[in-house]
């Protein structure tokens, strides 16, 4: 499925359902909420929009995920995330608030690549918290604007 | 709008106003059991993971007119030993349910509640 050139209020679980893949594409959206969703059987892919709320605490994208050359302004919390079977890809996006990545279990490999985050985030943050963020297949990083290991 | 000491040793708002009706989301057990229990970390406690899951959601559950929209912060110790659990409240449901080890003093956003000491 793909759904291109839109204005969208809300994007959530029930906008998925059915399908394998969903590409989101050069969409103005308010909100994407995908919070609590432990299962999230899409690969979904968000690129060239611009979202004003990003709601991802708890949702786990089993199927992957890739998020490319957005702009995200809301402060991003991520917490309980990961349980990625697949890789999680974010890539040449704007974040103007801070992303929070709170313990965070990632399964397969998670890359940040040419972002900016204008406020940061604590992906590689909060060492010897028990809160700080697991990587079984590692991570990717490269050619960011902003810090990646804030601890907070 | 009340403000009362919770029996369960975390202070807010008066229990009887708000929120009586709070309930879990379908699959919270599950996905706090996969998650909150991964790499033995609270293996220290010395209880079964599924002892330790039942026990978290009652926890949980005793605290929860405590709980506000959003997320929620439980400190306190269990065993003399300190922990963390994560309840994320919306549209009326506890979405999920996590539990970390330790007790940080890192600012956090939300509520937090303390829970005391506590014995399993």
């Amino acid at each position: 499925m793909v759904k291109k050139n839109q204005y969208i209020d809300l994007f959530n679980q029930d906008d998925l359902k059915g399908y394998n893949t969903f590409h989101l594409d050069n969409c103005l959206i308010d909100t994407i909420d995908l919070v609590g969703i432990f299962e999230l059987n899409v690969n979904l892919v968000i690129e060239n929009c611009i979202i004003n709320d990003l709601k991802i605490h708890s949702c786990w994208f089993t199927r992957g995920l890739l998020m490319k050359n957005n702009i995200v302004k809301n402060w991003v919390d991520y917490q309980m995330g990961g349980h990625n079977a697949m890789s999680i890809v974010i890539e040449g996006n704007v974040f103007l608030d801070f992303f929070n990545f709170f313990d965070c279990q990632f399964e397969n490999v998670i890359e940040l690549k040419n972002n900016v985050f204008k406020k940061g985030t604590n992906l590689l943050g909060n060492k010897g918290e028990g809160f700080e963020n697991i990587f079984a297949n590692g991570w990717f990083i490269e050619g960011n604007v902003g810090d990646i290991d804030i601890n907070r | 709008m009340g403000y009362g000491v919770s029996k369960f040793g975390g202070i807010g708002i008066n229990p009887k106003i708000l929120k009586p009706k709070l309930t879990f989301s379908e699959g919270v057990l599950e996905s706090f059991t996969e998650h909150g229990f991964a790499g033995g970390r609270h293996a220290d406690l010395g209880l079964t993971v599924k002892t330790m899951a039942s026990k978290g959601l009652s926890l949980i559950k005793q605290n929860k007119a405590l709980l506000k929209a959003g997320d929620n912060t439980l400190i306190g110790n269990i065993n003399g030993i300190p922990k963390s659990f994560k309840a994320f409240v919306k549209d009326g449901k506890i979405i999920s349910v996590n539990m970390y080890p330790g007790i940080s003093n890192r600012a956090t956003k939300g509520t937090v509640i303390n829970f005391g000491n506590i014995t399993w």
